[in-house]
């Protein structure tokens, strides 16, 4: 059985960028969270959710994203989405709230760009925080 | 396991209640709407739907392990109605997967979604106007 979705992950300098191609829905949801967790430094800024080519998402995928998305904001990371205008998922997370509540913007280079301009540390602040990649939760 | 339905007036589906059937049951009815020229942007939205009405089924699943649940659906004069049926005990959302706002996207992106449960099981019944490709209308 072809696995419903493709999860990509590359670290671009202090960010995480996390792509996910295909569909997130109840089957998946928790994997994918676990999948980013183990991979996120806890000094990193956060992580860039690429959903591009995600072609479908249910509630079970938007409680992931709420999660995750409240998950990093206690540990001063951001989440942000990438969501294309004519994404098929748009209307979903319209109607979830998930574009009022998350940062979200059109592509990959701009959620970096913003993350950069918005994610302030204070000099050594990373150092506050239990040292590289232990469980962040 | 039913996958390919060849009646453009009826849905049949008859799945095991886990979280795994559900990209099934998409593909199913996807493939149903399509031959029976739904518009692609409302195969979209319904498909949601009736994935969130499936999500309560699989989670009312009991006995968890050999329990079904069965999709039907119909299309008549430019109105789809599909009913999502389980044969387990109603159980209100449960709180780690936020159910209740499944519930609140199957209202939204349908006209009408009306939730039943019974003693041997829930019946979910989802309607809503469709647009159809002329020729395929019946």
């Amino acid at each position: 059985v072809k696995p419903l979705a493709q999860l990509e992950l590359r670290h671009d300098a202090d960010v995480l960028v996390a792509s996910v191609e295909g569909e997130i829905d109840i089957s998946n949801a928790s994997e994918l969270e676990a999948a980013l967790s183990a991979s996120l430094p806890n000094n990193a800024l956060g992580i860039v959710l690429d959903l591009t080519r995600t072609s479908y998402i249910d509630s079970a995928g938007v409680h992931f994203l709420f999660g995750l998305g409240a998950r990093l904001t206690r540990r001063r990371q951001q989440l942000r989405l990438v969501v294309g205008d004519g994404s098929p998922i748009a209307r979903v997370l319209k109607l979830t709230g998930v574009s009022w509540t998350l940062q979200h913007d059109a592509s990959v280079q701009v959620s970096l760009r913003l993350m950069r301009a918005e994610v302030r540390r204070a000099p050594g602040e990373e150092n506050w925080l239990s040292a590289g990649s232990e469980p962040w939760y | 396991v039913r996958l390919a339905p060849v009646d453009t007036q009826r849905l049949d589906l008859r799945l095991p209640a886990e979280a795994k059937s559900l990209s099934l049951m998409r593909q199913s009815l996807e493939r149903w709407l399509s031959a029976a020229g739904v518009h692609g942007d409302d195969i979209y939205e319904i498909t949601v739907a009736c994935g969130e009405a499936c999500m309560n089924a699989v989670e009312h699943a009991y006995p968890p392990g050999d329990a079904v649940f069965v999709v039907t659906g119909s299309i008549a004069g430019g109105e789809l109605e599909l009913v999502v049926r389980d044969f387990g005990f109603w159980r209100p959302p449960r709180r780690d997967t936020d159910r209740g706002r499944g519930i609140g996207l199957m209202k939204r992106l349908m006209d009408a979604a009306q939730i039943s449960p019974g003693p041997s099981g829930t019946t979910v019944r989802l309607r809503r106007a469709v647009r159809q490709r002329a020729e395929m209308a019946a």
